[in-house]
């Protein structure tokens, strides 16, 4: 009987401290990115929080990392299928409408305006980042970086960068070997023209520069004459082989190599290439050659001229069915608005979504970026249609606009036919009546 | 006697030929992954560099559970391969030998395997949700009988009809059951299409992609999503991502050294005919 | 004497296996390609009958994917047939180190598709790829993604470079299995090595031959990762192959009825091409 007393105490005391155990462990948030520098950015935020701040505030954040190959294929999968992890992902602005309407992800605007909730300042966000989550005045995500194109340019090759689509052209020319045997380098320019989002956003920014509108009326207008014209500047530079032959194809990857190799003058990139381009080790043929420059624009007669920059968010957003909606918000809060937070992903050559870091001198520093695309999408930027099939939208647009790429359909046709699919498509989900 | 001679260097040359070009992708993956990563992408044609061990250094980060994904992956695959097997010999034997009903079985069986897994992806997320094996081994491996079993049911049934059914009719007169055939006779005999069926099975599951990724988060990861990590936002690395799948293709061929053995050439089936 | 023998019990457990995990997933696709179901009414979707169908049909892009997929199917796989028959013998032939040549020869399926996608987008860029640039050696200036034809041979080459592997591996262990008396008794009678193969070998080796050429028509139609990482269905539609719109219309554009259409639909493709061939050229020896 006694030995039966000894092992029911011990096994009472081996579950208490096992239960003990248990609660003495912080829950722990998990939060999914994709790999690259903002991974490594967050990778950072995570360490910091869980060294300094878990215990205080109650809980831990682990990061999990996918690859860039189906991301969002991942990340959408999840979140349609309910799964309760991942807590928090790292998404992008483009899907701002489609979360709002499919209830996919937390509205988190009654946190947001809360200031026990959300202790930072509001005013110090660029006003484009918090346009870029928010629908119907609803937000949906905070930023962590704003992303625009930048025009870069070899400085060994040009003084100054060519400020509309015209002299871009004409310089590019000069210095594709084709028609200049002297020319130190193979292609005059690259640009975006996989079909994938990059492409169309590329796109835009002629298009608006142009003087293009999203809408005529309320029907889509991708078939208006700045359309036409903005779609045929691309064309002729295809066909004038100023751009490598593979242009189709190209996407980040290839516009990096084809600057890193030298092997172009121009190009038309994402702002966070820079870092990578003036790093002596990535880059060792052209770090100290190249600079960056607004997207070129189109002189209007006044003199001025008028460029578009496409912008989007790198955002977090909070998994719908997560357990601890409370928490994944004060994390993502901290990570994107806290001075400390903002500071360590600055410093990581990241370009955080606020004002105040053109005054940091280590964010600056590192993310050489800021210093032109700030003002630029001060003045320029603008957001993408703000509807919840923008996503299909877009998709339906890139496979037309690379078809005029890959020089199979002429310039207006492709666009006619992009813009009554669009048309059809909004139709049939109830947009006109 | 020269003459054959002369015709067997003529085959080994043609043999050393063709391996040259078949692997040459893999070889040039191999060279690839000793590169800096400032050399990877040159516009000429340049073979000389000093070799490095970079790209094999940012494998074993802490960002980069190399083991875990190893082991992942190497678990994941043996038993989906074995397990299939287990269940498909059987299952084949039964189809071959007898046939009635059973024409719409095997095609079945092949069915399953047919469609493309985009779509099918959400279901199965669905599934492993319902029965809680979302990024855990066992639902991974469930989730890649789909393709294991079918390719190793028609396979071993094609090699099963190499097996000649004079010897099974001699055992049943001997009083064997089917059972003990299929165990003591036919499976002795089929190693050749065992070993090839384990084989590719195995190398299926170890390289397979989308279900991975999307079934997995992290306890679960396998290799091949591992890899896939190195295509980041901004930059893919050639160089450590060749070098991953060098390191994969390790366990593999390790495993076809041992495996090959059973490739004897036929057993002498002819002796017992 | 006991009852007859019919032989479920040995297939039952693949049923059952198989039922668990590849049934499910088929019934949900046939019914959300009877439904109108996007991201946001995922669930709650109206039946709408085979209209999505009826979409999918008159969508060209379905068709151009159709043509692409059936030119990437027939040129992949018989030249991998080819090769890798050919290779088998080659590799049987050789009176030593054959399961050597073997192992090595079976590297390339020890690469996880994505990974080869990769190394040849890495190969095939016009600027710092390997394969242009060796051309350009020649004074062949060709850039082999730039046009719809030399994209789709340029899938084609990568698919023929990883799975010609897979054929022989299958062939030679065939043919490692297989009685060779039959072969050897033609030899004495004074056929030719090719005549031999042809009418003695071949028939012995038709139902492997003709169920590994099943398996790579089946995987070829589904054909994903390597062209999604190297073109991503470019240019232009150029190689949007069937499975590769499906995840278009899944992924980038949420309209989860007509993918799940195109699924069944794809299914029904290759049921069709599966039956036929096996109707056509499957025949079952009995030794």
């Amino acid at each position: 009987m006694r030995s039966f007393r000894v092992i029911l105490i011990f096994s009472l005391v081996f579950a208490l401290a096992a239960i003990s155990m248990y609660a003495a462990r912080l829950p722990e948030l998990a939060l999914l990115a994709r790999s690259g520098p903002e991974a490594v950015g967050t990778a950072r935020l995570v360490k910091y929080w869980n060294e300094n701040l878990a215990d205080k505030m109650g809980f831990r954040v682990k990061q999990v990392e996918e690859s860039r190959a189906n991301y969002y294929t991942k990340v959408n999968n999840t979140l349609l299928a309910g799964a309760k992890t991942p807590d928090i992902l790292v998404s992008y602005s483009a899907f701002t409408a489609l979360y709002a309407r499919s209830k996919m992800v937390l509205d988190i605007t009654d946190y947001y305006y809360d200031n026990k909730m959300f202790p930072y300042d509001r005013n110090d966000w660029l006003p484009i980042a918090m346009d870029l989550v928010t629908f119907n005045g609803r937000i949906y995500g905070l930023p962590t970086d704003t992303n625009t194109y930048l025009l870069y340019y070899r400085v060994d090759l040009v003084k100054n960068p060519p400020n509309t689509w015209d002299e871009l052209f004409k310089m590019a020319k000069k210095f594709t070997r084709r028609y200049n045997p002297k020319s130190p380098t193979l292609y005059g320019l690259a640009f975006y023209g996989r079909k994938e989002e990059s492409t169309p956003m590329f796109w835009y920014q002629i298009f608006r520069s142009f003087g293009g509108t999203w809408w005529y009326s309320d029907k889509p207008a991708f078939d208006s004459y700045p359309a036409v014209k903005a779609l045929e500047w691309v064309t002729n530079v295809i066909k004038e082989k100023i751009v490598p032959p593979d242009i189709a194809t190209y996407e980040y990857m290839e516009i990096l190599g084809a600057l890193q190799t030298g092997q172009v003058a121009f190009a038309v990139q994402w702002d966070a290439a820079y870092p990578t381009l003036l790093s002596k080790k990535q880059s060792p043929l052209i770090y100290n050659k190249i600079k960056a420059a607004p997207v070129p624009g189109v002189r209007l007669p006044s003199g001025e001229i008028r460029r578009a920059q496409s912008a989007h968010d790198m955002t977090l957003v909070i998994n719908a069915h997560t357990q601890y909606p409370k928490k994944a918000f004060e994390f993502i809060a901290w990570a994107t608005a806290d001075p400390v937070a903002v500071k360590i992903y600055g410093e990581t050559g990241l370009s955080p979504s606020h004002k105040s870091v053109l005054k940091d001198k280590d964010i600056l520093a590192a993310s050489p970026q800021l210093a032109v695309k700030i003002p630029a999408l001060n003045k320029w930027g603008y957001a993408e249609p703000k509807i919840p099939d923008y996503p299909e939208m877009k998709d339906l647009l890139a496979t037309y606009l690379s078809r005029a790429w890959a020089l199979e359909m002429p310039p207006t046709e492709a666009l006619k036919t992009a813009n009554q699919k669009i048309y059809e498509f909004l139709k049939g989900k109830g947009y006109y009546k | 006697m020269s003459h054959k001679k002369w015709k067997k260097i003529i085959l080994y040359i043609i043999a050393i030929f063709t391996v040259m070009i078949v692997d040459f992708p893999v070889v040039f993956m191999f060279i690839t992954s000793f590169k800096p990563i400032s050399q990877i992408m040159v516009p000429n044609l340049k073979f000389s560099f000093t070799p490095t061990l970079e790209n094999y250094k940012m494998l074993v980060t802490e960002n980069f559970p190399l083991f875990k994904y190893l082991l992942n992956s190497f678990i994941i695959s043996l038993c989906s391969a074995v397990i299939a097997i287990a269940l498909s010999l059987p299952a084949s034997y039964g189809i071959s030998r007898f046939k009635e009903k059973k024409e719409g079985t095997d095609f079945w069986i092949l069915s399953t395997r047919m469609a493309p897994p985009v779509v099918f992806a959400l279901p199965m997320f669905l599934i492993l949700k319902f029965f809680n094996i979302i990024d855990t081994r066992i639902g991974l491996i469930l989730t890649y009988f789909t393709f294991t079993i079918p390719l190793a049911v028609w396979i071993l049934k094609a090699f099963m009809m190499e097996i000649p059914k004079s010897l099974e009719e001699a055992a049943m007169l001997d009083g064997a059951t089917r059972s003990y055939i299929l165990l003591r006779i036919i499976t002795p005999l089929m190693k050749p299409g065992i070993v090839s069926v384990f084989i590719i099975d195995f190398v299926f599951a170890w390289n397979e992609f989308f279900f991975a990724l999307i079934l997995t988060l992290d306890k679960a990861t396998t290799l091949t999503v591992g890899t896939a990590r190195f295509i980041t936002g901004y930059s893919i690395y050639w160089g450590s991502i060749a070098g991953a799948s060098m390191i994969a293709a390790i366990p593999m061929i390790i495993l076809m050294f041992f495996v090959q053995k059973f490739l004897v050439r036929g057993l002498t089936m002819g002796a017992v005919k | 004497m006991k009852k007859k023998d019919n032989g479920w019990r040995f297939v039952i457990p693949v049923i059952i296996a198989l039922g668990g995990v590849a049934l499910f997933p088929f019934v949900f696709s046939v019914y959300i390609s009877l439904i109108n179901s996007t991201a946001y009414s995922t669930y709650t979707a109206k039946f709408v009958g085979i209209n999505n169908y009826i979409a999918l049909f008159k969508d060209a892009n379905f068709w151009n994917s159709f043509r692409v997929t059936l030119v990437y199917v027939i040129g992949a796989v018989s030249l991998e047939m080819l090769f890798g028959t050919l290779l088998a013998l080659l590799i049987d032939s050789l009176p030593k180190w054959g399961r050597v040549f073997m192992i090595i020869l079976a590297f390339p399926i020890m690469i996880a598709p994505l990974v080869y996608g990769i190394t040849f987008k890495l190969m095939y860029n016009s600027i710092y790829g390997f394969i242009p640039q060796f051309l350009r050696i020649f004074n062949i200036n060709i850039s082999l993604l730039s046009t719809s034809r030399s994209a789709l041979m340029s899938m084609i080459v990568v698919d023929v470079f990883q799975w010609t592997s897979f054929v022989f591996l299958i062939i030679y262990s065939a043919l490692q299995s297989v009685p060779k008396e039959p072969l050897e008794a033609a030899k004495i009678d004074g056929a030719g090595y090719w005549k031999s193969v042809w009418y003695v070998l071949l028939p012995i080796l038709r139902p492997i031959f003709v169920i590994t050429l099943i398996f790579r028509v089946m995987d070829t139609f589904k054909i994903f990762d390597q062209v999604f990482v190297i073109t991503d269905g470019g240019p232009g539609t150029a190689t949007t192959t069937l499975s590769l719109y499906t995840y278009f219309l899944m992924f980038n554009r949420y309209n989860f009825g007509q993918a799940a259409a195109l699924t069944v639909t794809i299914l029904v493709i290759i049921i069709v091409i599966t039956k036929l061939l096996l109707k056509y050229f499957y025949r079952e020896v009995e030794l």
